[in-house]
């Protein structure tokens, strides 16, 4: 049963409440979960499995509440993510504004080598936009994240972004494979701290068991 | 031997009763009906309906498959559901292993008593849509119950 | 003891291994057999649930500040053959030359032991299995559901069972179990130079080892 699929990535969807998140991956998940898991422990998952180079991949997609009252667990869940999706409504500046603190959640509780994407959605409300596209762009390039823009009727965008971010991140493992074997053949001269945690610092991952 | 607290949620997933005791030597201490337990009482809830959806995705055969309690390394949540979805919740030291018991006394014999047979009471504690969705707030303040509740617990609470 | 199925979560919430072991004690099915998706979003909620359990710790405890005593007391031979093990007090530690395991013997561990689970999710007894989780230092979850069921019904005379506390013994003899188990993947899945880190593992070897285990216990 547990050899059905050889990599499993964690996803991480953030953004201010009301953006939308939650519809933005509906058609693209596996099956249709009703289950309504994120208003009570804040979060809902996703699963999406693709075919890589011949590997069955699991995307799993976690989906965040913005409440208050899981502030202080959303560290757990930011723990050991592959990838991290913040969401701005086009409509809305303040969700725009929240990016930046998102981005500072993201540098406290995630990895530095993580893979990021914005997205501003609604995109189809164009007469209620009030965060231009240009702006919006000038931000990502300035913090080094893609960006694009979508909207419920067209989102197969975001789904393409998805599988270029399953893609990467499937690289970068493969890198730091050879990247610790040529550590190990060197025999640990020069690059004696060799990383067995894959990308993942040891300090992030005692921090937060407790 | 010791509880720490008293939760009751309605079929809405608002919690109507909340009693916490804040000292193990004194009875008396704590608070009921805690404004600042109500992040709490959603946490707490949240918590037992996550636990209690897996309980039942991994039920066998043709009986239904009841949740009884959840431990950690420093407490142990007892929960008691009745048929019409109310949650009694009883929080005691990890070491208690069952306080079934005492919570089916609690739902048949106070609860019944003094708040579903009380005329007075309210059939529902949620009043309109919003409350219904875990936006609830009333709470259960009727005096002889909660007076009888305490009588109940509190030669429990430092046992 | 019967344990239904194992699970290994990793630290951030992944489930990287899942067996159910049927045959033993398992005689009616499940209704709706749950899919690898239904897996792994029950292994992800357990992770978001015992981050909130332990955000939950009652004032009472918090004010107090009670030592509580973590330690986990040795049980010997849990799911390891009796016999080897007595090959091994009588024989030294020479059977196990040459041989990949474990450098602590045939046991793998002789000693007590600290739990790291302090305040998150431990065990879920229901009226049809209970759930125990053992929690490594580095987060790592292991899971088994039990067929035991814990009794609900609280003895009349408590002073006789005292020190016997059914509940708790179960809770020891799962962390040994689950322990043995760590031991197991420490072994055969980190020393795997094909395994990458934190994914799902598939090592007919560990494979092998846990299934010999469960066997043993049951």
């Amino acid at each position: 049963m547990n050899s059905e699929y050889d990599y499993l990535f964690k996803l991480l969807l953030i953004g201010n409440s009301g953006v939308g998140k939650s519809c933005l991956l509906l058609r693209f998940s596996d099956d249709t979960y009703t289950n309504d898991y994120i208003s009570t422990i804040g979060v809902d998952f996703k699963i999406k499995t693709v075919e890589l180079d011949g590997k069955t991949v699991k995307l799993q997609i976690w989906d965040t509440a913005g409440q208050e009252r899981f502030r202080t667990i959303t560290s757990s869940y930011y723990r050991g993510s592959h990838g991290i999706i913040i969401v701005y409504d086009v409509t809305d500046q303040d969700s725009f504004d929240g990016v930046k603190m998102w981005l500072q959640e993201i540098d406290r509780y995630a990895t530095s080598t993580v893979l990021k994407l914005l997205v501003g959605n609604k995109c189809d409300l164009e007469d209620k936009r009030v965060v231009e596209y240009d702006v919006a762009k000038e931000f990502a390039d300035s913090n080094k994240m893609p960006f694009l823009e979508t909207s419920a009727l067209n989102s197969t965008n975001v789904e393409e972004a998805f599988l270029t971010m399953a893609r990467q991140i499937k690289e970068s493992m493969n890198q730091q494979k050879m990247e610790d074997s040529n550590a190990a053949s060197k025999g640990g001269d020069k690059n004696s701290n060799v990383n067995l945690t894959g990308g993942q610092s040891l300090t992030n991952s005692s921090s937060g068991c407790c | 031997m010791a509880i720490y607290s008293f939760w009751i949620f309605d079929k809405h997933c608002n919690c109507i009763f909340d009693r916490e005791w804040t000292l193990t030597t004194n009875s008396t201490s704590g608070t009921t009906n805690s404004k600042q337990n109500q992040e709490t009482a959603k946490l707490l809830y949240g918590m037992i309906y996550s636990l209690r959806s897996i309980t039942q995705k991994l039920s066998r055969g043709l009986n239904k498959n009841e949740m009884r309690s959840i431990s950690t390394g420093k407490y142990r949540v007892h929960t008691y559901c009745t048929a019409s979805g109310l949650w009694f919740v009883l929080l005691s030291d990890f070491k208690q292993q069952s306080y079934s018991q005492v919570l089916e006394y609690i739902y048949s014999s106070i609860y019944v008593t003094y708040v579903a047979n009380n005329l007075f009471s309210p059939y529902d504690f949620a009043e309109n849509e919003d409350e219904m969705r875990g936006q609830g707030f009333r709470k259960i303040t009727n005096r002889r119950f909660i007076d009888s509740l305490e009588n109940f617990l509190s030669p429990l609470v430092g046992q | 003891m019967a344990i239904q199925s194992l699970l290994i979560v990793n630290k951030s919430g992944g489930l990287i291994y899942h067996r159910n072991f049927t045959g033993t004690g398992s005689h009616e099915q499940q209704k709706q057999p749950l899919n690898s998706n239904d897996y792994l979003i029950l292994a992800s909620t357990l992770h978001g649930v015992f981050a909130i359990a332990s955000q939950l710790t009652p004032k009472a405890l918090q004010l107090s500040q009670t030592q509580i005593d973590y330690t986990i007391p040795y049980i010997p031979n849990l799911g390891t053959s009796s016999g080897a093990a007595n090959a091994t007090s009588s024989g030294g530690r020479g059977s196990n030359i040459g041989k990949l395991g474990s450098f602590k013997g045939d046991d793998f561990f002789k000693d007590s032991f600290t739990s790291w689970n302090k305040s998150g999710l431990r065990q879920l007894c229901t009226d049809q299995f209970t759930m125990f989780i053992y929690q490594t230092m580095s987060g790592l979850k292991f899971i088994a559901i039990s067929s035991t069921v814990m009794p609900q019904r609280q003895d009349l005379n408590p002073d006789r069972n005292k020190n016997i506390n059914p509940n708790n013994l179960a809770i020891q003899v799962a962390d040994n179990f689950l322990r043995k188990v760590y031991c197991l993947y420490s072994d055969y899945v980190m020393k795997d130079p094909f395994y990458s880190m934190e994914m799902p593992i598939k090592s007919d070897l560990f494979e092998k080892k846990v299934n010999a285990m469960i066997d043993n216990i049951s």
